[in-house]
């Protein structure tokens, strides 16, 4: 019996039984054949996985992680049901019969059908194809068709070789892969994409060689999707399918006009493709001036050196040959300027010199509009005309000179203000940093930078923004201060206010599937509104455990409507005040997850308090409110500082090295929960007055090493970043008085500065740049990050040098400090890494704009003993052949006056957050 | 969800081409329209042919470019590819709009930019064929090209002039988002201006990878322009600004680029100058966010001109072609708070853009009939259900206002309030955008509510 098989078929769930029986069997009109099918196709729909089907309809052969619907879908499809979510996916060993099949139910029905594969033209690539080539459908037009053949789809769904598959189709060769180099493609699908696993760029050479299909098109197809302004890594293929296919001389010589035409694409990788071919055309062919006016503006402007240069060469040999309109030539040259790299400019300013270019106005002219882009080693080489006007002018010091006067006399001598003086009036360089630690804080108002809650109205809109984004944690810690506060008053209308709320919150905690700071917050709003604590889910990840257990904490107040003090609600500047500690643990008993937050807080800023807890206790307001929390019964603790001596244990070697965190410190707190120990110290941040935690972080990327530190140095610098950027850091942490330049100040530069990140370096610029102008930094802390980390080979010079620069583009100072702290960082340095010569090219911008030499003896002395002609070489000799400028001195009076303005600063700044109540 | 479509169709009487002649070449840009009445607009000789083409070709990646995909999504066929041409007040300007309804882009050709006739003025859309951009990319400085928008008669008959036929679902966002853009650079002021090595510089050294979400603030320094992560005085907000990175094709040819902010918004205007020619980049304050639903002009609309007033301003701008805010009031003598509805309504129908360079609302009425696009406010529509099913319940009126309020929502009842920042309101949108993209339907509901009652 026929429909036997079918449900042996169906029984197996097995697909080329109920196709094999179809194609055998016409059953449109089989009333048994029919009720089977869909009557087990309902069935299938209703019920929800594999098991509850074989539970519902007996069958047994079906494995429960299939989807148990698809056989049925396609038996009603054989039947000429149409529906839209059937798929072909998967089935095209089966196209053939399928095909066979469709024909059955006419031209209408695989039109309709047609259309409905073509919303997945990706997975129904097989389908569609071998319609069209039965003649049942018009060739798909869609971008998705072709990227189904790109992404290789025919070959893993006839399990035969993608090369071969094409071989076999004279329609792909002749019609499909031309469409390749039209369509761009995306993230998921693209030549580039697939190119490692399919390899579309060896078949298509191959292709091509065996004279399949025709090489001048490839070419040509080549050139003509580099036109097209798709992204530079997709564009790359393209690329490198041309350079791939070795173009001729000739072959070159003939595409010479498409080459022109690609320099003005503005796409990097193919202006590099295409200034390298016309280098190699113009080996055989002279090109005219009004080819590389037209092609080479762009080239010139390019962030690749390498295509500024090649760009240089071709104008260099053309005006050489004595090219005509020399003038627009050497005009164009200028263009190069505009790369920031002094080789570049140094390299593009002797083609002008060597072609005589200064003598002509129209050149001058044009060189004047690029003189502020220019390297200050290279503007020293400009014609005298052309320097810009100096910086250096006397600077106004009389006004400064008066308000530092006005200073108080304890405040002018922790700011050093009276050497200041003297330096400025003796016409000397003063640069020294400020001992922190003699500076009063800022005596903000508690809660100043911490803006509490207001009231009613302002606590929900808050708590409904907190659900929007729950990374803002100080808004949280205002949510919990205010519901402490003020949450238990409610009025007759609170329930009504607050339901937009208690729906939101319960929606929420309803959906979210993540690890995520919101089920606990969410638990706490409904337990305040409803008044009764909701079931929160453990969360898998230790790391938050700690805030659950103090969410949970803080659910159970509110949901009893008492008013409560929270004792480890940051206050000013997103830290907990000492005295303010103190007096809250004097108004009640604390969780042990509260009294862990509030330690937390106060701790890492105070290294040396808390070693000497044990011993003095009650000695100061810190210490006294770090005590009373030490004897509180449900905190049990410990607490240590590390001054670190970091391992890295390779295979095969062990390094030992000097901590740069060396005045950071670690604080353990072990509340009852012993597991938390780990956390703390093997955690991305979690919290944010935690930083240094980021330094312990796991290693995936490098199982190899056993100690944390340099292999995921990059990962700890953007978690770093990610942290600061993302609200959990604020800039004040960069500030702290009690230690130099602060732990946590230290580390945000220091990982920035040196991190792979082209917009945290950026940024790590600015950081630089204020820390030297309000006096946190000095060249000696300069000198001892760039000896730490250059020694260490942690960071490239390439990759400091651009904030360096960013940084003393901000004035006098900064290039004062950033000057001596490269010199002084010379002799640290041990080996020189191979990219030493972008440091001294720095430096060498740094000594031309502050007008001085190198007057240090261990410095000179490194300096000299670099030799050979390599470019770090040329530079060194530069260096050393640096004179003492006339504007040194004022240069000097310009810096010294910035530092005292700094110093003026910093007093003005403390005395408006004093409040006028004095220190 | 599918993004809700309108249906285009329009056609062009032959495609666009750069044909050689014995005399040079002619560039001749085909105009569209969906009534087979084909305009011509222009013709004359380019001045800076080289120059005028690439800024061209950038017109149209911008109006192909997609500057944020959502991850997997595959790439659409292309939606309004061609640019939109208007011609009037001695200007040919060129607009386009990202596929990813994020960036607005505008060559002002002026008129010193060609030697010629502008025939009439108008608006459509110009087809831009691959071929033809080919072409344009191949033209040199030294090259004689005349330029014809549109032609003085097109012949239909011979086989080589067929009608090209195009037709696309333009999603509702994309050309809501077209003319929202319009209400943020009327409200945008120049901040900076740079010189051309300088802007040359900087795009140079944006990153060619668009992040999705990434906040800087720009900034104008003693070494050039700079992206800071930090707001810094006199810094602007710009998110996602390797968006500009296409214009670094041209930036070696620009005499400077002026920076443009909104106080609204952190939405960034760039306009790239040129000794005959103007380029406008608005975008938008996150690659992964679009123009549309920002709801800057809703405030606006919620009071309703009468067609007839309507109908006169819309006249007054098309006979100036080109008015001030100031010179439009004077003309017109109506108080300011007519021509703010005025100017929103018919900015929402695709009838005027704005020039920043000018501060002046240019008349040009965008090639889609305002019927196609039968609601472009849904907030609003849904307001107005609100108020005529008695949904809003005022609690409380400070002299005359409506300060508080209950609108009943899915479930729940909202609570508006009206703060001295403006109106707050429990719902989720509004927490959300915490007004940043317009009121939401539960305010816009109160003050249609207050509206009527001080009316009544």
């Amino acid at each position: 019996m026929p429909i036997a098989q079918l449900r042996d078929a169906f029984e197996h769930d097995c697909y080329v039984g109920c196709i094999n029986f179809f194609v055998a069997h016409d059953c449109r009109d089989d009333g048994e054949v029919h009720a089977l099918v869909f009557e087990r196709a309902e069935l299938a729909r209703r019920c929800r996985n594999a098991t509850q089907f074989m539970e519902a309809s007996g069958v047994r052969g079906i494995s429960e992680y299939t989807d148990h619907r698809r056989i049925y879908e396609l038996a009603e499809w054989c039947l000429g049901r149409l529906n839209a979510r059937t798929s072909a996916a998967g089935l095209g060993i089966f196209a053939q019969q399928l095909c066979t099949i469709a024909k059955r139910h006419g031209d209408a029905w695989i039109r309709t059908w047609c259309g409905y594969l073509r919303v997945d033209c990706i997975e129904n690539w097989w389908l569609l194809h071998r319609f069209y080539l039965d003649g049942l459908c018009e060739r798909p037009d869609d971008d998705a068709y072709y990227l189904g053949l790109m992404a290789g789809v025919p070959g893993t769904d006839l399990q035969m070789p993608l090369e071969q598959f094409i071989r076999q189709h004279p329609d792909l060769l002749e019609h499909d892969i031309w469409r390749f180099f039209e369509i761009e493609g995306n993230d998921v699908y693209s030549l580039a994409k697939y190119e490692g696993e399919i390899g579309w760029r060896d078949i298509l050479v191959q292709l091509s060689r065996e004279g399949i299909i025709d090489r001048k098109a490839l070419l040509g197809a080549t050139i003509q999707a580099m036109q097209r302004g798709f992204s530079p890594h997709r564009t790359r293929w393209y690329c490198k399918l041309h350079e791939v296919l070795a173009p001729t001389p000739d072959e070159r010589l003939a595409l010479k006009d498409d080459y022109l035409q690609l320099c003005n694409t503005g796409s990097d990788p193919v202006v590099s493709l295409a200034v390298q071919a016309l280098t190699t055309v113009r080996k055989n062919h002279e090109l005219s001036s009004a080819d590389l006016l037209y092609a080479l503006p762009f080239a010139l402007g390019s962030k690749v050196k390498g295509n500024v240069r090649a760009a240089l060469s071709l104008l260099d040999r053309c005006l050489q040959t004595g090219a005509e309109q020399r003038e627009e030539l050497l005009s164009m040259i200028c263009g190069a300027f505009c790369h920031d790299a002094a080789d570049v400019q140094q390299s593009a300013l002797a083609l002008l010199r060597r072609h005589n270019a200064f003598d002509s106005p129209v050149v001058l002219a044009r060189l004047a509009q690029y003189t502020d882009l220019l390297a200050p080693a290279i503007q020293a080489e400009l014609p005298r005309t052309l320097v810009p006007a100096s910086h250096a002018s006397e600077p106004d010091v009389a006004a400064l000179v008066e308000r530092v006067r006005a200073i108080p006399g304890d405040w002018q001598e922790r700011l050093d203000i009276a050497p200041c003086l003297d330096a400025l009036a003796s016409g000397t360089l003063w640069t020294k940093p400020l001992d922190l630690r003699r500076i009063p804080p800022r005596a903000d108002e508690a809660y100043a930078d911490f803006a509490p809650l207001r009231n009613m109205d302002d606590l929900l809109d808050s708590c409904q923004l907190y659900l929007r984004d729950p990374l803002d944690i100080l808004l949280a810690e205002r949510i919990f201060e205010a519901l402490g506060r003020f949450g238990h008053e409610q009025s007759e209308t609170f329930r009504q206010h607050a339901a937009p709320l208690l729906q939101q919150a319960e929606r929420a905690l309803r959906s979210i599937e993540d690890v995520s700071l919101l089920p606990e917050f969410c638990a706490v709003v409904i337990s305040w509104i409803s008044g009764e604590v909701p079931s929160v889910a453990d969360p898998m990840d230790t790391l938050h455990k700690l805030w659950v257990q103090r969410c949970m904490e803080i659910a159970e107040r509110v949901a009893r409507r008492q008013p409560f003090v929270l004792a480890s609600t940051p206050t000013h500047g997103h830290r907990l005040s000492p005295a303010l500690l103190r007096k809250r643990l004097s108004q009640g008993t604390f969780a042990a997850a509260d009294l862990a937050f509030s330690l937390l807080r106060l701790a890492p800023y105070d290294a040396s308090v808390i070693n000497q807890v044990q011993q003095q206790p009650g000695a100061g307001e810190q210490l006294d409110a770090i005590a009373r929390i030490l004897r509180h019964p449900g905190m049990v603790w410990t607490a240590s500082v590390y001054l670190k001596r970091e391992q890295a244990t390779y295979p095969g070697r062990t390094e030992l090295w000097d901590s740069w965190t060396a005045a950071d410190t670690v604080i353990e707190v072990v509340p009852e929960l012993d597991d938390l120990r780990t956390s703390f110290l093997s955690s991305t941040p979690w919290h944010p007055e935690t930083p240094f935690c980021l330094f312990h972080t796991s290693f995936p990327l490098h199982p190899e090493i056993r100690h944390v530190a340099i292999g995921n140095y990059a990962a700890a610098c953007h978690a770093a970043a990610d942290a600061f950027f993302s609200r959990r850091l604020r800039p004040e942490h960069l500030d702290h008085p009690d230690l130099p330049f602060g732990p946590s100040g230290w580390f945000m530069l220091a990982t920035c500065l040196f991190c792979v990140d082209d917009v945290i370096r950026d940024f790590a610029g600015e950081l630089l740049s204020d820390a030297i102008a309000d006096g946190r930094l000095g060249a000696d802390g300069v000198e001892w990050m760039l000896a730490t980390y250059c020694r260490n080979g942690l960071a490239t010079c390439k990759r400091i040098t651009p904030s360096i620069e960013a940084a003393a583009a901000a004035g006098p100072l900064q290039v004062a400090v950033l000057r001596d702290g490269i010199l002084g960082a010379l002799p640290r340095i041990e080996s020189w890494p191979r990219d030493s010569f972008a440091l001294l090219q720095c430096l060498h911008d740094l000594l031309v704009l502050s007008g001085s030499t190198v007057d240090r003896q261990p410095a000179r002395h490194v300096l000299a003993g670099i030799k050979g002609s390599s470019k770090a070489a040329r530079l060194a000799m530069a260096i050393l052949a640096v004179e003492t400028s006339r504007h040194k001195a004022v240069f000097e009076r310009q810096a010294t006056a910035a530092a005292l303005s700094g110093r003026l600063r910093r007093y003005e700044e403390w005395r408006s957050s004093d409040g006028g109540r004095g220190n | 969800m599918a993004a809700e479509a309108i249906d285009y169709a329009w056609c062009y009487p032959f495609a666009s081409r750069l044909r050689k002649l014995p005399q040079g070449q002619s560039l001749e840009l085909a105009t569209g329209s969906d009534v087979l009445d084909f305009p011509y607009f222009l013709h004359g000789r380019l001045l800076t042919p080289h120059l005028t083409a690439q800024q061209l070709l950038l017109v149209s990646r911008v109006a192909g470019a997609r500057f944020y995909m959502p991850p997997s999504m595959l790439p659409a066929g292309a939606l309004l590819a061609d640019p939109v041409v208007t011609s009037g007040a001695g200007k040919l300007r060129f607009e386009a709009f990202s596929q990813c309804c994020g960036v607005y882009c505008r060559l002002d050709l002026l008129s010193t930019a060609i030697d010629g006739t502008f025939m009439r003025r108008g608006t459509t859309n110009v087809d831009f064929n691959r071929p033809m951009c080919d072409a344009l990319a191949g033209i040199r400085p030294t090259d004689r090209v005349l330029l014809s928008v549109g032609r003085d008669r097109v012949e239909l008959e011979t086989d080589d002039q067929r009608l090209l036929e195009r037709q696309v679902d333009l999603p509702r966002r994309w050309y809501k988002g077209f003319v929202e853009v319009q209400s943020y650079a009327a409200a945008m002021q120049p901040v900076f201006e740079v010189s051309g090595p300088i802007a040359c510089r900087f795009l140079q050294g944006l990153a060619q990878q668009v992040p999705a979400k990434s906040e800087g603030h720009l900034v104008l320094r003693q070494n050039g322009l700079n992206v800071s992560r930090r707001p810094l005085p006199n810094s602007i907000p710009c998110g996602g600004i390797e968006r500009l990175r296409p214009l670094h094709a041209i930036s070696h040819h620009a005499l400077g680029m002026r920076f443009y902010t909104c106080t609204r918004e952190s939405v960034l205007g760039c306009e790239m100058l040129f000794p005959e020619s103007r380029l406008l980049v608005i975008a938008s304050p996150h690659a992964c966010r679009g123009f549309s639903g920002e709801g800057q002009a809703i405030s606006h609309l919620l009071r309703e001109l009468d067609e007839k007033t309507l109908e006169e301003l819309r006249r007054h701008l098309e006979e100036a072609e080109q008015l001030s805010f100031e010179a439009l009031a004077a003309e017109t003598k109506r108080p300011k708070v007519d021509l703010l509805t005025a100017v929103a309504t018919l900015g929402s129908r695709g009838l005027i853009g704005y020039d920043l360079h000018d501060s002046a609302w240019f008349y040009r009425q965008l090639p889609f009939r305002p019927e196609q696009v039968d609601s472009m406010h849904p907030r609003l529509e849904a307001a107005r259900a609100l108020v005529d099913q008695g949904l809003v319940e005022v609690l409380s009126r400070s002299r005359g206002s409506l300060t508080e309020a209950y609108v009943q929502g899915s479930g729940v009842k909202h609570r508006v309030r009206e703060l001295p920042d403006g109106y707050r309101c429990t719902c989720a949108w509004f927490t959300r955008h915490q007004g940043k993209r317009g009121p939401c339907k539960h305010i816009l509901a109160v003050r249609l509510q207050d509206q009527d009652a001080c009316r009544q």
